[in-house]
C-alpha cells in the first residue's frame, strides 16, 4: 500500500463514499457497499477487510493491491501456504516463463510518470534478474501504467495500486498512479513517482508489503495485520522476519513520500526468487 | 443391577502384573475414569440389553474372547488392550459373562467420535453445518435411514465411509443413535501445502550420485500423480511428460509445480529445475478430495507413486481416510502413496495417547496414520532434522516419519523426493523384471533400509529409519538384495544369508502391507509378523529394534531396544560389526487373520572404513570463486584429513584444508576463480580418497540477437580459457545438444531447428560445464535486430527518441525517420556502428500527432524497419480535441498537455449535461453516441478554477 500522511482540512470530503449501492437491496451489504460474502473471500485470500473498496475488476484492499474477482473466487486454491505470524514478502503465486522481458507502456501520464517508470525499470534491471522490464511506447504492453483520480481519504491518499501475478505465471497487467494534485503534486518529483512505481511492480511479480503483519511499522496509527497470517506472505530464507521502517524496504506498505529504493534483504528476496 | 467396585488396587493386579509403571499411571491406561466422556450417565448396567452399548475392562488373557467366538457379543470398538465397546446378543447370560469383566459401564454413543470431535463435543464447540466424514457397516440401509434435510450425503471413493452434510446437533445425534454408524470425524476440505519455498539439494540424498552412477534411471515409463493442485504444464521441466487426468485440480499452483519439478523435473530450465526422475510421467489429483483415488483411475492412468504434500492440522488417531488408503495399497499391490510428514514439529497434540507432550506426535492429518505408506520428515543441507518437521510417534506408538529427506523449508519437498525415488526404483525393477511394477511394500523396504541414520542413534520418532539414500536404494534394488516371503498364522519361513568378513553393519528391514485397521481402531495393526536374525553356528539371535512408546516424552526420546515388535508394520534389525558365518532371517506369522501375510525382507551389509565421495559427482558442476559445499560419506576419522584439489587432471595438487576435522560430512570450499576441470582429493592417513572429475564454470549470459522471420541470433559473454560451447534446444521432453560453436554467437535457421527453447554451456576438456538458463527466443523482447523504438515528449517541444538493438551483426546503417506529408524523411543517419543503444532527438515538431521509425539496412542489402511510435505535441494551447467534427458513434479524443485533475462535461444545446468525468490522464475518450449536432466540450480546472469550451460538431 502506498499511501502517505495526509493533514487535510477537506474532511468533509471523505464522508462521501459510494452512496449508489444502499437504498433498496437486500443484501447482506455493509455501508462500504462491499458485501459480507465478498469480504469473507478476501479474508480467506489472506488480507485485510478494513477500507476494502470495489474496483472495475475486483476489490482493492490494503491501500494498494487490486483482488481480481479471478483471484477472489480461486479461494480455496490461494490460501493453501503456511507461514507465521511474521514471514512476509511474497505471494503465493510467482511469474513463471523465465527469462522472460516484460514490456511496460506508461499510457497517457505525463513525463513525470515517463521518468519515474524509467526510474522503476532501471532499478529492477540493474539487479539482473531472470526477468528484465522494458518501456515501450507503441505495440502491445504486459504491464500497463494508467492514472486514476481519487481524492484523500481518512487522511490517507492512495498513491498507486496493482495487483498479484496470475495463477499461470504472468505478472499482474496493470498499475495505477493516481493523479490527484494531492498525490505527487502538479509537479511531481521523478524520483518519488519512480519509487512507487517501483513498489507497484514490486506487487505485479508477487511482493507483498514487507509489514504486512503490521502496518503500522511504515503507515503509523494503530497495529493491525493486513490479513490472516497464514495465507500468501512467505518469508524468503535469508530475509529477515521482522520490518523496520529503518530498514526503509520498497515494499513497505506506506510511503516516506521520498526515494525509497531496495534494501539489502529487498535484494537477497528479489535474487532468490528471480535470480 | 451389578456393580463393579472402582478398586485401584485390583484394576493394577489383574491388568498389569509385569508392567513397570506405576499404579497412577496404570489407572490412566484402563482406568474407568480415562473412559470417562463415553459412559452414559445412566450407570444401569442390566444385562443383557441389546438396545445399548457398554465398556468392558477385560483380562486380555482370558477366556471372554469365547463371547465373541460364539457371537454372543459384539465388539464395535476396542479402546485398549484390555477396554471393549461392545453390543450384546440377547442369548448371554449375563453371569458368566460379567465373572470375565475387571468393570463394565454403559457407554453413550461418544465412542463414535474421533479424539478431536469428541473434544470439540466436550467443550461444546462443535460447528453446524459442517462436513463430517461418516463410516457405517451398512452402506445401502446407511444411505436408506438418513434421508432428512438437515443430513447431506456424498459418496466418497471409500465405500462405506460418507461425506456428510450435518446442519445441527439433532442430525448429529440422528446418526450417533444410528446403530448402523462406527465413525464420525470432522471433515477437513481444507489442506495445506506443506512448503513454503522452493530450494533443492539433490546431494542430501544422493540423488545427484544417482544421476551421475546410473543416468538412465530416471523414472521412464513410471507415472508419479501429485496429489494436490495441478503443476503448469507450459513449465519446461517437465516437458512433453504430464499426462491429463480428470481428477486433477482446475487450479495451477506454485507448489504443485515446485513438487513436480522435486520428483521429475528434468533440468531443462537450469540444473536447480532437475529433479529425481526426469523421465517420469507426471499427473495430477485434487486434494479437494482427501481419501485415496478409485483404483480404476490409477490403473488407467498407470500410476505407481503419488505424491502427498500437504497436511490437515495434528490429528492423531487412525481415521477413515487412513483405512482407505491402507485399504487402496492393498488393493493396489505397486502403488506406493508417499505422504509429507507436517511442518508442525514444534506443536503440542492436543488429542491423543500423546496430548500434552511437545513436540511429539504431531503429524498433519489422520490419513497419514495409515500403515503401508510412507510418511516423510524433512532434513536441512546437513542432514539435521528441521526443527518444524513433525515427529512422531503415531498415535499408537508406531514409527513415523518412516524416512526424512531433504526439504529445507517444509516436508513437503521431501516427500516429493521420495516419491521421484520410488519412481526411479519401479523403473530400475521393470527393467529386470520384463515390466512388471514391484509390490509397493518392496519399494518401501528398500528405501527404509537403505537410509542412513540421522538423528538419535538407530531408529527414533524424529527421522524414523532415517535419510532417504537413493543411489543406495538402487544398487539394493538391482543387486536383488531382498526376499519375498508368505506366512500364516503361527507358521515361519527362513532365510539365509552370508555374512562375509568385515562387515562394518548388517542391516535387515521386514515391511508388510497389513489389512485396513477399523476407522478409530485404538492400534492399526491387523496382522503381526515378527523378524529375529539368528546365527546358528552361535547360537546367537537378535530381535527388531522397538522404541518406547509411552506417553512420556523422555520415553518418547530414548533409544531404540531389541525386542519383539507388536505395533509396526516395519521390523528393522542392524548388527554392527557382525561375526562372519551364515545367517538365518526368520519370519514369524505372530497373529495373522488373514490365511497368508505376504511380506518382504530388504538387507544390505556395508564393508568397514568407508569414505566416498558424494558431491561433486561427475555430473556436478563448481562454481567458480564461490563457496560450494562439498560432500563425502566417511566411517573414517578425517580430523587430521587433508583436502586438496587439482585442475590439471591429477598432475599437481593444491591445498584446501590441511586438518577438515573430525567427524565432518562436507566442506565449504571456495573454488578457484577458473574455468576448468577438477578433481578433490581428500589424503588421510596414507589413504587417498580422489573425487570424480567435475566442471567449474560460471553460468553463461545468453541473450537473443535477433529473432527475425527466418533465423535467430544468439550470443553470450567469452569464459576466460574456454575456445568451444555447445549449444542444446529443448526437443520433447529434454535439452538435446544441437551444435558446437568456437565463437560467442550462433546464428540459426528456423527450418533447420524448428524448437524456441535454447541454452548453451561451456565445453572444458571435453566435459560439458553448467548450462546456462533456458530461455525461449521468443520471449527476449527482441524483434528482427530491434529490441525497442521509444519516443517521448521531453521539455514540451523536443521528441527524444531511443532504438535498441539486439544486436549489431552485420548491420551496415542505421537511419531515423519522421513521417512527414505522407512520407518518411530521414531525421538522422547513423553510419559507425558500436553499441547496442542509440538516442537521437527532433526539434522541429508538427502540432498534433508526430510519428517516427527506424530503418535498418544489413550489409548484405536487407532493409529493416521498425513498428511507428508517435508523440503528441501541443504547439501554445493545452488541450485538443479532435477530430471536430466528429462522426457520430465514432471516438472523440479530448488531448491534455499537462497532468492535472480536469473535469470533463459535455453540453447540448439546450445546455444539458450529457457526459461528465473527471481525468486521471493526458487523453480521453469519449465515445460519441450522441444525436447529430452542436454541443459544448467544457474542461473545468478546479486547480486555477478556469473553464474552457469547445464547440463541438457531431455529424
Amino acid at each position: 500500500m502506498k499511501k502517505i500522511l495526509l493533514n487535510l482540512l477537506a474532511v468533509s470530503c471523505i464522508a462521501m463514499t459510494i452512496t449508489s449501492c444502499k437504498k433498496t437491496s437486500t443484501t447482506d451489504t455493509a455501508t462500504d457497499g462491499i458485501s459480507a460474502e465478498t469480504k469473507v473471500k478476501i479474508a480467506k485470500l489472506g488480507f485485510s477487510t478494513t477500507d476494502v473498496q470495489k474496483t472495475e475488476d475486483g476489490y482493492l484492499v490494503e491501500g494498494d493491491i487490486n483482488l481480481t474477482e479471478a483471484l477472489l473466487n480461486s479461494t480455496p486454491t490461494q490460501q493453501l501456504l503456511r507461514a507465521g505470524d511474521e514471514e512476509q514478502y511474497r505471494t503465493t503465486n510467482l511469474v513463471t516463463g523465465l527469462p522472460n522481458t516484460f514490456k511496460i507502456l506508461v499510457s497517457n501520464l505525463g513525463t513525470a510518470f515517463v521518468s519515474g517508470a524509467d526510474i522503476a525499470i532501471a532499478r529492477y534491471n540493474a539487479l539482473g534478474l531472470k526477468m528484465t522490464f522494458v518501456r515501450i511506447t507503441t505495440g502491445t504492453p504486459d504491464i500497463t501504467i494508467l492514472g486514476f483520480n481519487q481524492k484523500p481519504r481518512g487522511g490517507y491518499i492512495t498513491l498507486g495500486s496493482s495487483g498479484f501475478p496470475t495463477s499461470a505465471g504472468a505478472p499482474y497487467n496493470t498499475v495505477k498512479m493516481n493523479t490527484n494534485q494531492y498525490a505527487y503534486g502538479s509537479n511531481p518529483d521523478v524520483n518519488y513517482v519512480g519509487s512507487v512505481i517501483q513498489h507497484e511492480l514490486g506487487h505485479c511479480i508477487g511482493m507483498r508489503h514487507t509489514d504486512y503483519y503490521n502496518r503500522a511499522i511504515s503507515c503509523g496509527g494503530t497495529a493491525s495485520n493486513e490479513g490472516a497470517s497464514t495465507i500468501g506472505a512467505i518469508l524468503i530464507p535469508g530475509t529477515p522476519g521482522t520490518a523496520t521502517l529503518a530498514a526503509g524496504s520498497w515494499m513497505l506498505a506506506c510511503s516516506n513520500g521520498g526515494n525509497r529504493t531496495f534494501n539489502a534483504d529487498d535484494v537477497t528476496a528479489l535474487n532468490y526468487l528471480y535470480r | 443391577m451389578f456393580h463393579l467396585p472402582k478398586n485401584i488396587l485390583l484394576v493394577f493386579l489383574f491388568i498389569c502384573p509385569s508392567a513397570a509403571f506405576t499404579a497412577q499411571a496404570q489407572i490412566k491406561i484402563d482406568g474407568r475414569e480415562r473412559w470417562r466422556e463415553l459412559i452414559a450417565s445412566d450407570t444401569s448396567t442390566t444385562l443383557p440389553n441389546t438396545a445399548d452399548h457398554y465398556l468392558v475392562c477385560v483380562d486380555p488373557a482370558a477366556a471372554w474372547k469365547q463371547f465373541q467366538q460364539n457371537n454372543l457379543i459384539t465388539v464395535n470398538r476396542q479402546l485398549s488392550d484390555s477396554v471393549f465397546i461392545i453390543s450384546i446378543n440377547p442369548k448371554l447370560t449375563a453371569t458368566d459373562f460379567k465373572q470375565q469383566l475387571k468393570w463394565i459401564a454403559k457407554a453413550n454413543t461418544n465412542w463414535k467420535l474421533s479424539p478431536g470431535l469428541l473434544l470439540q463435543k466436550t467443550n461444546n464447540n462443535i460447528l453446524f453445518p459442517a462436513k463430517y466424514f461418516v463410516s457405517a457397516y451398512l452402506p445401502e440401509i446407511f444411505l436408506r435411514n438418513n434421508k432428512t434435510k438437515n443430513i447431506t450425503i456424498n459418496n466418497t471413493t471409500s465405500t462405506n465411509t460418507f461425506i456428510v452434510t450435518i446442519n445441527n446437533n439433532v442430525a448429529l445425534n440422528q446418526l450417533l443413535q444410528d446403530v448402523n454408524v462406527f465413525f464420525i470425524t470432522t471433515y477437513n476440505n481444507l489442506p495445506t501445502e506443506e512448503l513454503q519455498i522452493n530450494t533443492l539439494d539433490l546431494s542430501v540424498n544422493k540423488i545427484n550420485l544417482l544421476h551421475s552412477k546410473m543416468p538412465l534411471l530416471n523414472g521412464e515409463g513410471v507415472t508419479i500423480s501429485i496429489k494436490e493442485n495441478s503443476p503448469d504444464t507450459t513449465d519446461i521441466d517437465f516437458a512433453a511428460r504430464h499426462v491429463y487426468n480428470p481428477l486433477g485440480a482446475f487450479s495451477v499452483t506454485a507448489h504443485a509445480s515446485i513438487m513436480a519439478t522435486m520428483a521429475a523435473g528434468a533440468g531443462n530450465s537450469w540444473y536447480l529445475g532437475k529433479g529425481v526422475a526426469g523421465e517420469a510421467g507426471l499427473t495430477a489429483s485434487n486434494f479437494s478430495n482427501l481419501l485415496p483415488d478409485a483404483a480404476a483411475n490409477y490403473q488407467q492412468f498407470h500410476i505407481s507413486v503419488q505424491n502427498h504434500s500437504y497436511g490437515v492440522g495434528i490429528e492423531n488417531f487412525y481415521g477413515a481416510d487412513a483405512a482407505a488408503y491402507d485399504a487402496s495399497a492393498v488393493n493396489n499391490d505397486s502403488l506406493l502413496f508417499v505422504f509429507s510428514a507436517g511442518n508442525s514439529g514444534n506443536l503440542t497434540p492436543a488429542t491423543g495417547n500423546y496430548s500434552g507432550i511437545a513436540g511429539n506426535a504431531n503429524l498433519t492429518g489422520s490419513f497419514k496414520m495409515a500403515k503401508n505408506i510412507i510418511t516423510v520428515g524433512a532434513v536441512d543441507s546437513f542432514g539435521m532434522v528441521a526443527g518444524a518437521s513433525s515427529r512422531g510417534p503415531a498415535f499408537d506408538g508406531r514409527v513415523k516419519p518412516e524416512l526424512v529427506a531433504y526439504g529445507e523449508d517444509g516436508t513437503s519437498g521431501a516427500a516429493a523426493l521420495v516419491s521421484g525415488t520410488a519412481a526411479v526404483l519401479q523403473q530400475a525393477y521393470k527393467i529386470n523384471h520384463g515390466g512388471r511394477l514391484p509390490a509397493a511394500a518392496l519399494v518401501k523396504a528398500i528405501m527404509i533400509n537403505s537410509a542412513d541414520d540421522v538423528a538419535a542413534a538407530g531408529i527414533d520418532y524424529t527421522s524414523g529409519y532415517g535419510n532417504l539414500n537413493a543411489l543406495k536404494a538402487t544398487e539394493n534394488l538391482l543387486q536383488s538384495q531382498y526376499v519375498q516371503g508368505a506366512v500364516s498364522n503361527a507358521a515361519s519361513q527362513t532365510f539365509s544369508i552370508r555374512i562375509p568378513p568385515n562387515t562394518g553393519k548388517a542391516k535387515f528391514t521386514l515391511v508388510w502391507n497389513d489389512a485396513p485397521a477399523i476407522a478409530n481402531a485404538f492400534r492399526a495393526l491387523v496382522n503381526d509378523v515378527d523378524m529375529e536374525l539368528q546365527l546358528p553356528a552361535a547360537a546367537q539371535s537378535w530381535k527388531p529394534w522397538v522404541l518406547n512408546s509411552f506417553a512420556n516424552k523422555d520415553s518418547l526420546a530414548a533409544l531404540p531396544i531389541r525386542k519383539r515388535d507388536s505395533l509396526n508394520t516395519v521390523e528393522q534389525i542392524t548388527l554392527d560389526n557382525p561375526a562372519a558365518g551364515d545367517y538365518t532371517i526368520a519370519v514369524n506369522g505372530f497373529s495373522i487373520s488373514s490365511s497368508t501375510q505376504l511380506f518382504y525382507v530388504a538387507w544390505q551389509l556395508d564393508t568397514t572404513n568407508l569414505f566416498s565421495w558424494n558431491f561433486p559427482s561427475a555430473t556436478d558442476n563448481i562454481f567458480p570463486a564461490a563457496y560450494n559445499i562439498i560432500r563425502w560419506s566417511s566411517d573414517v576419522n578425517t580430523a587430521t584429513a587433508r583436502l586438496l584439489y587439482s585442475i590439471d587432471n591429477g598432475s599437481n595438487w593444491q591445498l584446501v584444508d590441511n586438518a577438515v576435522g573430525s567427524n565432518k560430512k562436507y566442506y565449504y570450499w571456495n573454488a578457484p576463480d577458473t574455468n576448468a576441470t577438477a578433481m578433490l582429493k581428500m589424503q588421510i592417513g596414507t589413504q587417498e580418497f580422489i573425487s570424480d572429475r567435475f566442471t567449474i564454470s560460471s553460468k553463461l549470459n545468453f541473450k537473443t540477437g535477433f529473432n527475425c522471420a527466418d533465423s535467430v541470433l544468439w550470443y553470450w559473454n567469452h569464459l576466460p580459457g574456454i575456445s568451444q560451447y555447445q549449444l542444446y534446444s529443448l526437443q520433447g521432453s529434454q535439452l538435446q545438444p544441437i551444435a558446437t560453436a568456437t565463437d560467442t554467437q550462433f546464428v540459426f535457421t528456423k527450418n533447420n531447428f524448428p524448437y524456441h527453447e535454447f541454452a548453451v554451456a561451456p565445453l572444458i576438456n571435453g566435459m560439458v560445464g553448467v548450462k546456462s538458463y533456458t530461455a525461449n527466443f521468443t520471449k527476449q523482447g527482441v524483434d528482427c535486430y530491434i529490441s525497442n523504438v521509444t519516443a517521448d515528449l521531453v521539455n514540451d517541444n523536443t521528441t527524444s527518441i531511443q532504438l535498441t538493438l539486439g544486436t549489431t551483426y552485420l548491420i551496415k546503417k542505421i537511419v531515423f525517420e519522421k513521417l512527414q506529408q505522407g512520407n518518411f524523411v530521414s531525421l538522422q543517419e547513423i553510419n559507425s556502428i558500436a553499441g547496442l543503444n542509440y538516442p537521437t532527438s527532433d526539434v522541429n515538431l508538427q502540432k498534433g500527432i508526430n510519428t517516427y521509425r527506424v530503418r535498418i539496412e544489413l550489409l548484405n542489402g536487407n532493409v529493416l524497419y521498425s513498428y511507428l511510435t508517435s508523440v503528441f505535441y501541443f504547439n501554445s494551447t493545452d488541450i485538443v480535441v479532435f477530430p471536430n467534427p466528429v462522426m457520430q458513434g465514432a471516438a472523440l479524443t479530448i488531448q491534455f498537455k499537462d497532468l492535472l485533475n480536469q473535469e470533463i462535461s459535455i453540453l447540448d444545446a439546450t445546455g444539458r449535461n450529457i457526459f461528465y468525468q473527471i481525468t486521471g490522464s493526458t487523453s480521453v475518450t469519449v465515445p460519441c453516441n450522441f444525436s447529430k449536432g452542436v454541443y459544448f466540450v467544457r474542461i473545468f480546472n478546479p486547480e486555477n478554477n478556469q473553464t474552457k469550451n469547445f464547440p463541438l460538431i457531431v455529424r
